[in-house]
């Protein structure tokens, strides 16, 4: 059953049912979603949201360069 | 019964949620979209052999574009960003994971108490360990892992696991 569970939800992130979204929004806006790579670097720049968003642009600017 | 979509209209209805996916999993935009491109290329090359009686054509594309990103994993030996349970390539899915499955699973987390629903999205969709997810909650371990239990419980009783 849990590996039904975790196929279920993988297939959401693809499928994207409005119900099921509208539940994930609600939970993650309470208790937050895991962190990604690219914004753990940002979080232990020990930034302001504000820097944190300038840091995000810059990196976007390079990325778009190369 | 052979494939009676365009591939402009496919590429129009999937390319949003082959990106979706791809970002769920994939920290860089660039790299998301290279296996977005790598994804509706596999598609374009089977596109006029794919045959809609044997699956649909929905679950066919997330099945390439999940064994897409598994082969992006494994290529780069990354196998922390994905589960090593993961790393199984399959089209098992196939007749199995639908739009109707979502609703099921859906209309059951609608009947759990909010707390439970909580740990469910966050261990099984946010891919949050309970040992992450009871601090966050303000619950011991334990706690959280009984929550869990019941919950999965509850679970059985509302949808049909084959």
């Amino acid at each position: 059953m849990m590996a039904s569970l975790k196929d279920l939800f993988d297939y959401q992130k693809f499928a994207g049912n409005s119900r099921l979204e509208a539940m994930i929004k609600d939970t993650e806006s309470r208790y937050g979603s895991k962190l990604s790579i690219d914004d753990l670097e940002l979080v232990s720049a020990a930034g302001t949201p504000e820097q944190i968003q300038q840091q995000k642009e810059m990196l976007k600017n390079k990325k778009d360069h190369v | 019964m052979k494939n009676t979509q365009t591939y402009e209209e496919v590429y129009r209805v999937y390319y949003p949620k082959v990106m979706g996916y791809m970002h769920s999993k994939i920290s860089s935009s660039y790299e998301a979209e290279d296996l977005a491109s790598t994804v509706f290329i596999k598609i374009f090359e089977k596109f006029e052999t794919f045959d809609q009686s044997k699956a649909s054509i929905s679950t066919w594309i997330y099945t390439v574009t999940r064994n897409t990103v598994i082969d992006y994993f494994r290529v780069r030996k990354v196998h922390e960003e994905i589960g090593e349970e993961d790393i199984v390539e399959d089209d098992t899915y196939q007749g199995i994971l639908d739009a109707e499955s979502l609703e099921e699973l859906a209309d059951a987390l609608e009947k759990l108490p909010q707390r439970e629903r909580d740990i469910i999205i966050l261990h099984y969709y946010s891919g949050m360990q309970l040992k992450e997810i009871a601090p966050k909650m303000n619950m011991s371990y334990s706690n959280c892992k009984l929550v869990h239990n019941k919950a999965l419980m509850r679970l059985r009783q509302y949808m049909t696991f084959d």
